[in-house]
């Protein structure tokens, strides 16, 4: 006992240091389980989540990918970038009359 | 050991248990007698003491170095201190400036504490003192904390530390001489 108890008559109780050490880290180890479970709870849920949008991306991405690789072939553009082709006004008057044709023809059907 | 030395253990997650425990035997009583010459009762010494390891384990992996780890110690302990008495005394906030009215009920209360002619008589100059008065004497005189570490745990001009001491403790011999004549 220092002059605390000497000058100013303050006392503890015996062994106190000892077993407020023992106390002290009893309270940390229990509140590091707890961090433990709640990052464990956070976690089992953050699972949940991520194979939940797992499956909505699995049922919008081909989707959104059929719609993107649907395009007309036989567009002037289109098919002029597939073979290769120049791109000239009577090919582009050929295509749109021959268009106008096959929706007559498919209208009449 | 050195402080750097038992900062490495505490940073690493391999040994910031081991470093931990070193800490507790390193710094507890000093911080447990600060605590206590705030709070004046042994249990609320107790749990003040107890929370602000818990704080200064959770807190160790962010501490900056910035100062020494002792005074980061006692600057939590400080804290932690205020936030009990102001929580204790159901106010807003403690004033710094003003004397603490239970000063003597609190100490009475205290199964732990024995009066005699000279602890009283230290205690009524104490509980006379304004409560940023008293735990800077309380620093300097008892736990023998350095003007510099003082002002850093307390956030208190230095130069106000140091009068603050002086004039107390000029208070203190007078009264004391005064008392034994």
């Amino acid at each position: 006992m220092n002059h605390h108890y000497k000058k100013l008559g303050l006392r503890i109780p015996n062994h106190y240091f000892k077993r407020s050490k023992e106390e002290i880290l009893d309270k940390i180890n229990l509140k590091e389980e707890q961090l433990t479970k709640n990052y464990n709870f956070g976690y089992y849920y953050l699972s949940i989540a991520a194979v939940f949008i797992g499956i909505l991306i699995f049922y919008t991405i081909p989707s959104n990918n059929e719609n993107l690789t649907e395009f007309d072939t036989n567009s002037p553009l289109i098919s002029t970038l597939i073979s290769g082709e120049e791109i000239t006004d009577e090919y582009i008057i050929e295509f749109y009359s021959e268009s106008l044709v096959l929706n007559e023809i498919n209208f009449g059907n | 050991m050195k402080e750097g030395a038992l900062l490495k253990l505490l940073k690493n997650p391999a040994s910031k248990d081991k470093g931990f425990k070193l800490l507790i035997d390193l710094y507890q009583e000093k911080i447990y007698w600060m605590i206590r010459k705030m709070v004046l009762s042994h249990d609320s010494s107790n749990d003040v003491l107890q929370e602000t390891y818990i704080r200064v384990f959770k807190g160790i992996d962010n501490f900056k170095e910035k100062s020494k780890l002792s005074t980061w110690i006692y600057r939590i302990a400080y804290n932690e201190s205020i936030r009990f008495l102001n929580k204790e005394s159901k106010m807003k906030k403690i004033e710094l400036d003003s004397t603490d009215y239970n000063y003597s009920k609190k100490l009475f209360a205290d199964t732990f504490f024995d009066a005699d002619n000279l602890s009283l008589k230290f205690h009524q100059i104490l509980s006379e003192l304004s409560f940023r008065q008293r735990n800077i004497f309380n620093m300097k005189y008892f736990d023998e904390l350095k003007f510099e570490e003082i002002a850093k745990i307390t956030d208190i001009n230095i130069n106000t530390v140091k009068s603050v001491y002086y004039s107390v403790e000029k208070k203190i011999k007078k009264e004391i001489n005064e008392s034994s004549l």
